[in-house]
């Protein structure tokens, strides 16, 4: 369910852009009112904003805010702004184009593969081809390791069918072939692969039960008590996304920060962004759960400013 | 013909069929009896009509779904119409055929891929899902060391087939077909010769190539073979295929291609092989381009 609060009446597009034109104009910029407005209107109601500013102003509303604002708010509103496929577009760019990226910033691509729809990451797709003149697949095989290429490629290029059709014989030998393949360190065999990448996800979370069933054992803590490094590490993020989404995004939250400090801004505002209008109240559920404290607490606390306001926005939370 | 026919008698039938020895025998026990042949001429040239029509109207996205339907159920003699799918279409057609196919089958191509035999069915899985860049950026140092990447798969051949090689199906699959046509030129540039020449012994990826960077030429040798007299249902069912799937893409070029390597006009093949209304279906979807 999505955290975003709506005010009762919403002005129209055009007063929403009088009023964003005004904070920005001249030599400062009023940041509250940007958050106040920006932060409280939903992606269509952003769209709408974006048009109706660029007829009025002629003006792309992204670049003013770009040359307006500044540090972590700027990033956050950047990304806000952007349409969903743009938006994970440029993240993904991001994560792949980082020097000396840690495992965990590809993250970010097996989010857009594994915890949104295949409308989605075909969309992400062609805004990828779109903004970076190159296909995602081919900026990932010229920017990650050989032995991680197989699984990232097959996960940003597969269409998966959207239908809850399970197979419970297949669920089990795919159990088994899983089960295998991990225990020989065959973590990059093209059966897992396959599995991995183009079953439906209602298929592998019935293989993941099976897998369970069968061995005793969930199938994440396999690969994880097999010591399977880096590639160990994305299939264990691949499993969670698509099992519980929400409890990866509250373990993204909880490794971002520290007490009374964001060690990883960039993780922070890309889980708060991206899911505020898919699941961010059921991540707040699951991070409560996990930490026995509220997200709201721990924004209010590691944040500040008027970043800190905006962020509360998009996570609902009562100021 | 219904408009004729429908308004005939008994003794016009009669009439007609004792006035045409070609398609009505004398029987021993007195009666004009259809020549067998004729009736599985007619019945030919009927389902072929019905075919092209359906075909024709049919969405693109759904046709090509029931075409790579059609090829899975067949096995691995009909891979070549899956690469040929995957590897002539558009980027946005090839998504579209996936999102058809869901429709239609209730399952995903790559899924059902990736369960196929034999040994192409990597090169196939990573086909089917590609999302290609269409643009015109290539980065030519790329593509010249991809042309020596490829060289050495193929020399290397008989100690692995290049076509179970996680890097040479990447590049097949996921450059774009610019970025390819350049590693082809850069290929030739290097070794002196014809890529597809070395490839003689990899059809699979002989094909890919080649439709990926010379459709025209590969859909000219398509209907070529369906020409012959001793093809085929399968080959033959290409003439309506290739007709139809590139009526609106490049039929042109391919006419001219078909031109320059069997110094025969399309049309006038197309008239030796074909009857009656598919002919003149055929034809009209040829003169509408040419």
């Amino acid at each position: 369910m999505a955290s975003l609060r709506l005010p009762d009446s919403i002005p129209s597009p055009a007063q929403d852009s009088e009023r964003l034109s005004l904070a920005l104009q001249g030599r400062g910029v009023d940041e509250k009112v940007i958050v106040w407005i920006l932060g409280h209107r939903n992606a269509i109601q952003r769209k709408q904003i974006k048009d109706t500013y660029q007829q009025l102003y002629k003006e792309s509303i992204i670049h003013r805010l770009e040359s307006k604002l500044s540090g972590v708010l700027k990033t956050a509103m950047i990304l806000w702004m952007n349409e969903a496929p743009e938006r994970d577009a440029i993240l993904a760019n991001k994560a792949l184009k980082k020097k000396g990226k840690k495992i965990n910033q590809l993250q970010v691509l097996v989010e857009i593969a594994c915890a949104s729809s295949p409308d989605h990451l075909m969309a992400v797709k062609q805004a990828y081809c779109s903004l970076y003149e190159c296909s995602l697949e081919e900026d990932i095989t010229s920017n990650i390791s050989t032995s991680l290429q197989k699984l990232l490629v097959g996960l940003v290029s597969s269409y998966r069918h959207d239908r809850e059709l399970v197979d419970f014989n297949l669920a089990k030998s795919e159990a088994a072939k899983l089960h295998e393949a991990i225990e020989k360190k065959q973590l990059d065999h093209d059966d897992v692969v396959w599995i991995l990448t183009t079953r439906n996800f209602f298929q592998l979370r019935a293989t993941f039960v099976c897998y369970k069933q069968s061995y005793e054992v969930a199938i994440d803590q396999t690969i994880n008590s097999s010591g399977n490094g880096d590639l160990g590490s994305i299939l264990r993020g691949v499993i969670l996304c698509i099992v519980s989404p929400e409890k990866h995004f509250a373990e993204v939250i909880k490794a971002s920060t520290v007490r009374y400090w964001t060690k990883d801004e960039d993780s922070l505002v890309r889980a708060i962004v991206t899911r505020a209008e898919i699941d961010m109240t059921k991540i707040k559920g699951e991070y409560f759960k996990m930490n026995n404290t509220s997200l709201d607490d721990v924004v209010t606390r590691d944040t500040s400013g008027v970043y800190k306001s905006f962020l509360m926005a998009l996570i609902g939370a009562k100021i | 013909m219904a408009s004729i026919l429908g308004k005939w008698h008994s003794e016009h039938l009669e009439s007609f069929r004792k006035r045409t020895p070609k398609f009505f025998v004398e029987d021993e026990r007195l009666f004009e009896r259809w020549d067998d042949h004729h009736i599985a001429c007619l019945t030919k040239e009927f389902l072929q009509f019905k075919d092209i029509v359906v075909q024709w109207i049919m969405h693109p996205w759904e046709r090509d779904a029931r075409l790579v339907h059609e090829a899975i159920t067949k096995g691995p003699q009909a891979y070549g119409l899956l690469i040929e799918i995957a590897c002539t279409r558009s980027s946005e057609e090839l998504l579209g055929a996936r999102k058809a196919y869901q429709s239609l089958f209730d399952q995903s191509i790559e899924d059902v891929a990736s369960r196929l035999e034999g040994i192409e069915r990597k090169l196939l899985v990573a086909l089917v899902s590609s999302y290609r860049y269409e643009g015109s950026r290539v980065n030519e140092g790329t593509a010249r060391s991809e042309a020596t990447t490829l060289a050495i798969a193929v020399k290397n051949v008989d100690k692995k087939n290049p076509i179970e090689d996680d890097g040479i199906v990447r590049i097949l699959t996921t450059r774009s077909k610019l970025h390819l046509k350049a590693v082809v030129k850069y290929y030739k540039e290097i070794y002196g010769k014809n890529i597809d020449e070395d490839l003689d012994t990899l059809m699979s990826l002989k094909e890919t190539l080649q439709c990926l960077c010379n459709p025209q030429a590969y859909f000219s040798k398509v209907l070529n073979d369906a020409f012959k007299d001793d093809a085929d249902e399968n080959t033959k069912d290409a003439l309506t295929r290739v007709i139809v799937t590139r009526s609106n893409v490049d039929m042109k070029e391919i006419i001219e291609e078909f031109d320059k390597q069997y110094k025969v006009p399309l049309t006038q093949k197309i008239e030796d092989v074909a009857l009656g209304n598919y002919k003149d279906f055929l034809v009209s979807l040829i003169r509408r381009v040419a």
